[in-house]
């Protein structure tokens, strides 16, 4: 089984090419466009690595990481 | 840690202001304490300067009439060779002027039977004669006859201001000498002129001891010591002088003194006001009111100054921290700027060379997967250029270069490429474009660069601030008139979340950037509308907005049209 990461960014087309990056390398990637998306993705499975980026729309990347 | 650094910084101004302001205060309590010793020890002068004039006019006054008095006794010599009436009487046929100014006459008060027989000189001054003693003599009589009978005189029996009495001394018949004391033998009365004294005479002393620069400062009253309400004097247009004095000497303090020792007034102590034997009080008051009130009146003045002062002092320290805290303002908001935008170009770049190592590395080969990677790399690219534009049109803008070259356009077709060009970040977001341009509006004199960068920019702040949930973006253009012409009107509206009320005047400014965008991270320079207000303006036109948090916000620009005969010309020229 490959491991999960969740990638939380906020901008679609880095969304669009690192997930294609990611997945291409073997990786199950879960996405979230907004910190508070990410929280609750997080909440609800388990991720090996959570790419956060820092200038998130409605929750910051240093406040979800806090959280 | 930069915020640490500010809030440090801002703290320790406000303790600077803070010492200032309490600075300020202990000097004006300060000054407020010294003005006021200032004040009190200028008074003290003042009042002691007042007084000494007076002193030395008493002095001389009396001296004047002293002497004007003497002249009219005649010496023991005198009165041994030719008898006493003729004695007295030649001494007055030959009395000085000044004398006879002074004095207006005599009588002799002489002791005969236990009772005072008063004597005045006939019409041709060669003997004396027996006269009725006047009634306002009465005083006088009485006065004499407690003499006679050797009692104190002084305190129950006072002259009468006008009259000086001048005894001679002789040793009773039949007394031994050393014995007995010497007695008053008789009394040469002088009545004084008193009209001359106080329209003459103490005029003249009054301006001469208190007159400065010709015009007397002071208002003075001369009264009748025993009754204060006769007035006997009055200087000109002086003022009745109720209760208050600065300063009051009496006057009329005549004739030898046998019981009493002469004040010393040269010992320096002062007789009080009103314990001198004179038969009038003269009192001075300052014209302004008092002397206090003319102290009083420096103090304010010097108040008022002082505090004018410090109000200066701290309004250019209020003046300071509105300075230095809009330029700190500026500061922060150019940091952010500087912050926003590496952040706004380092995006694009990062999605770009990503999507080029995908694509190099076969990540995605799949033909649409290809597609969509060269949209995004399209998209991305002309965010990029977007961005640089407006960095390059912000910079030309602050070198004085708003705009270039006008040309006449049609408003429609510059907003209908406008649109073009934002086609697709718009479709991409999925938001639907209302549209409804009056066809026939007025040719308008424009940069067409520029104003297409500006209709960009408003579309792009409808896309980028409107929400999802209502994704509508309206853009009308119709004819309007302005002040002086036609013009044209164009409406950029969004349903977003609307502009707080006193964001309104600040989203023109250069990097300001809204509460709600920067909390959101909504990408943006702060620099679109700033440049948009330039350009728009620098057409001669005007932007303003309307905003509701329930229905949106409204971008309203007005430009004037064309002039009027470009407008035909063009409409009948070929093309």
């Amino acid at each position: 089984m490959s491991s999960r990461i969740l990638l939380v960014e906020d901008e679609p087309g880095l969304v669009l090419t690192l997930t294609d990056l990611l997945r291409a390398e073997g990786y199950a990637v879960d996405t979230a466009m907004d910190g508070e998306a990410g929280l609750t993705k997080a909440a609800a499975r388990k991720f090996d690595l959570v790419i956060l980026d820092v200038m998130l729309p409605k929750k910051t990347g240093f406040n979800v990481c806090r959280e | 840690m930069r915020l640490d650094k500010i809030t440090r910084r801002s703290w320790l101004s406000w303790t600077c202001v803070t010492i200032l302001v309490i600075l300020c205060t202990v000097l004006a309590l300060l000054q407020y304490r010294w003005i006021g010793e200032i004040a009190d020890a200028e008074h003290g002068r003042l009042r002691e300067d007042l007084q000494s004039r007076l002193r030395l006019l008493r002095r001389n006054f009396n001296d004047q009439i002293s002497t004007a008095c003497i002249s009219f006794v005649p010496s023991r010599t005198q009165m041994e060779n030719s008898g006493r009436d003729q004695a007295y009487l030649a001494q007055y046929r030959h009395a000085p002027e000044s004398g006879h100014q002074v004095v207006r006459r005599i009588a002799l008060a002489v002791p005969k039977n236990g009772d005072l027989i008063l004597l005045f000189p006939d019409s041709d001054n060669r003997q004396f004669l027996p006269a009725r003693w006047p009634a306002e003599w009465r005083e006088m009589k009485e006065r004499l006859a407690a003499r006679l009978k050797g009692q104190p005189v002084e305190a129950e029996h006072p002259r009468p201001a006008s009259l000086v009495e001048f005894p001679r001394f002789g040793i009773a018949k039949g007394a031994r000498p050393r014995q007995e004391r010497a007695q008053e033998q008789e009394w040469l009365i002088l009545e004084l002129n008193l009209d001359y004294l106080r329209s003459t005479l103490l005029p003249a002393m009054l301006s001469r001891y208190l007159g400065d620069t010709g015009k007397a400062d002071y208002d003075a009253e001369a009264v009748d010591k025993r009754n204060p309400s006769i007035s006997v004097y009055r200087s000109d247009d002086g003022h009745p002088i109720a209760g208050h004095a600065d300063a009051s000497v009496t006057l009329l303090e005549v004739g030898p003194m046998p019981f009493r020792p002469s004040p010393k007034e040269n010992a320096g102590a002062e007789p009080p006001p009103d314990g001198g034997h004179g038969g009038w009080l003269l009192v001075v008051n300052h014209r302004a009111g008092s002397l206090e009130a003319i102290v009083a009146q420096a103090r304010r003045r010097n108040m008022a100054l002082a505090v004018g002062l410090l109000l200066l002092i701290l309004a250019m320290v209020g003046a300071l921290i509105h300075f230095s805290s809009s330029a700190q303002q500026l500061a922060e908001l150019q940091m952010n700027f500087v912050s926003g935008v590496s952040h706004e170009l380092r995006t694009p770049l990062t999605v770009i060379r990503t999507a080029a190592f995908n694509l190099r590395a076969k990540f995605a080969g799949q033909p649409h997967q290809v597609e969509r990677y060269a949209a995004l790399m399209q998209r991305e690219s002309e965010k990029l250029g977007a961005l640089v534009e407006q960095i390059l049109r912000y910079g030309s803008a602050r070198a004085g270069r708003v705009i270039g070259k006008r040309e006449p356009i049609a408003i429609n077709n510059l907003i209908e490429d406008s649109l073009e060009s934002s086609r697709m970040a718009l479709s991409g977001a999925g938001f639907v474009v209302e549209r409804h341009l009056q066809p026939d509006l007025p040719l308008v004199l424009a940069d067409q660069e520029a104003m297409k960068h500006v209709f960009r920019n408003l579309i792009d702040n409808a896309l980028t601030h409107g929400t999802k949930a209502n994704s509508w973006i309206g853009v009308f253009a119709a004819s309007a008139s302005n002040g002086s012409g036609s013009a044209v009107e164009i409406r950029v509206v969004d349903r977003g979340p609307g502009i707080p009320r006193e964001e309104y005047d600040l989203i023109f400014d250069s990097f300001f950037r809204g509460r709600r965008a920067v909390e959101q991270q909504v990408h943006g320079t702060g620099l679109g509308l700033s440049l948009a207000k330039k350009i728009i303006e620098a057409h001669g036109g005007s932007i303003r907005v309307k905003s509701d948090p329930r229905e949106g916000t409204e971008f309203i620009v007005t430009i004037p049209a064309a002039p009027p005969e470009l407008q035909n010309e063009l409409a009948h020229s070929p093309s």
